[in-house]
């Protein structure tokens, strides 16, 4: 079962832009996103400060099926400043690896066991209960780096390599990278 | 003595290090620290340093203590969960050990019980943060602690040299703003990246003892160049240390290379922490190479 609760209204204002896409999936079996009635009042709200675009789909996480609803809203999401994710943070994260502007989750993830829809992510979320994506460039920092550190680099990454193992990559320097490339 | 009046008094602090055996015999530790490393103001001791399973900080730091040295309490977040880190802080604050130096600390699968579970429950800057909470008197859950509170003064660590100096300024920033009181950086051979990394650094407004580990051998620094995160050693340095091996051998080559690199820091820092990993004889030997002298 899948658990997400929105993130405070005030942090979802602030993360706004003049042309704000938002994703909300419905995600795999026995989800329990936040429910429709608070889902139209934020939408009501996000109207009424930034030109919203909204965008309705399931699996998110799932790559081939994101690629085939980026490429149906290819028009808008183009165009966005700023994409705003309600789904789990597998599914920000796959987003966030798609398109080249910012991509920020709404929510948080509070429990994600058991069977997680049509194929397992590629990224993962163990559902920390305050997702850190919106400070992270969308990497999640609790399942790239080896020690699930949340405040940044433990120091032990050489060349960019986790200290655990030479073949990881240092989820914190791939943070940094994905940062400095939108710069 | 806490390490921040010293640095509240505008003096270069200089600290030393020790690594405590693989054993409960701590005669030669505590016999050497009273013979060689009088000479600086605190002493580090580390927590199974390189996740080697060693004899505790702490029990090593209460006898140094006794000794009439100042220690610094290593802690590290690998092996123990938030209610041991505490404890153990306020353990040591009843000990009067009150300098503590916060870190990470290496991950399990590095040492030699590699199959240990590793904890980080905390990591460096939350466990800045539980110190400065209990200086404030409560713990990380906000439960009221009784009676006289700890004081800390609170260290952490920093790699001026490493491979990607952004994400070391953004996690020196977080401890700063967690509440660290001090820096230690990782050993520092290459004086224009550690004289450019102040120049970001000093704007924190927390003091900065520079890195030092003595060389002992060109294969040492071959090894520390392959292996620790955070170090290069130029190769001008290598071939030093190759070209006369018996001066190698007997520290000369490696005390001059220390006093060298200090020397070119030292204007652009606070302080100093030499780890001479056994080599304690030497610490002396740096400090008087020092164009300026302490100024105590
Ligand atoms: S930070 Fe990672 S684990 Fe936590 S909710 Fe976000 S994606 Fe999931
Ligand atoms: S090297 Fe990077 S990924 Fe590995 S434990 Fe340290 S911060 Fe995490």
């Amino acid at each position: 079962m899948l658990v997400t609760k929105l993130k405070p209204l005030d942090e979802i204002f602030s993360l706004v832009q003049k042309k704000t896409v938002l994703i909300c999936c419905e995600g795999c079996r026995d989800v329990h996103s936040p429910d429709d009635r608070a889902i139209a009042t934020l939408r009501g709200l996000l109207f009424s400060r930034t030109d919203l675009s909204f965008v309705v789909t399931s699996y998110v996480c799932y790559r081939e099926h994101l690629e085939l609803l980026i490429q149906n809203n290819a028009s808008i999401i183009d165009d966005a400043d700023v994409i705003l994710v309600l789904s789990c943070g597998a599914g920000v994260q796959t987003i966030a690896d798609f398109v080249s502007c910012p991509v920020y989750s709404i929510c948080d993830t509070i429990s994600l066991p058991g069977y997680q829809g049509l194929t397992p992510s590629e990224f993962n979320c163990i559902g920390c209960e305050s997702c850190h994506l919106n400070k992270t460039a969308s990497i999640c920092p609790v399942t790239s780096c080896v020690k699930g550190l949340v405040n940044g680099a433990c120091g032990g990454a050489k060349n960019g390599m986790c200290e655990v193992d030479v073949s990881i990559e240092c989820g914190w320097v791939r943070i940094f990278e994905r940062v400095e490339s939108r710069k | 003595m806490l390490l921040t009046e010293l640095f509240g008094q505008r003096k270069f602090v200089i600290t030393g290090e020790v690594g405590p055996p693989k054993g409960i015999q701590i005669n030669d530790l505590l016999h050497s620290a009273d013979k060689h490393l009088r000479c600086v103001d605190a002493i580090n001791v580390t927590d199974c340093q390189a996740s080697m399973m060693k004899l505790g900080s702490l029990a090593t730091c209460k006898a140094l203590l006794d000794h009439g040295h100042t220690p610094v309490f290593q802690l590290v977040c690998r092996d123990r969960n938030r209610i041991a880190l505490q404890s153990d802080l306020l353990s040591a604050a009843f000990f009067g050990i009150n300098n503590v130096l916060l870190l990470t600390g290496d991950h399990t699968t590095l040492g030699d019980a590699p199959e240990s579970k590793p904890v980080y429950d905390l990591d460096s800057v939350s466990l800045i943060q539980a110190a400065a909470a209990l200086e404030k008197g409560f713990d990380l859950n906000g439960n009221k602690l009784e009676g006289e509170l700890p004081r800390f003064a609170k260290g952490a660590v920093v790699s001026p040299c490493s491979d990607n100096v952004d994400v070391q300024l953004f996690k020196m920033l977080a401890k700063v703003n967690a509440g660290a009181d001090f820096f230690q950086t990782q050993t520092v051979y290459e004086p224009e990246k550690f004289i450019d990394f102040m120049e970001i650094a000093s704007g924190f407004g927390v003091p900065v003892m520079l890195g030092m580990v003595i060389l002992k051998s060109a294969n040492m620094a071959r090894f520390m160049n392959k292996n620790i995160a955070g170090v290069s050693i130029p190769q001008g340095i290598i071939d030093e240390l190759d070209n006369d091996k018996d001066k190698a051998r007997s520290g000369v080559t490696g005390v001059n290379i220390a006093t060298r690199v200090i020397n070119e820091c030292q204007e652009f820092c606070q302080g100093l922490h030499i780890m001479p990993m056994g080599w304690d004889d030497k610490v002396a030997e740096v400090l008087t190479g020092l164009k300026n002298k302490r100024n105590s």
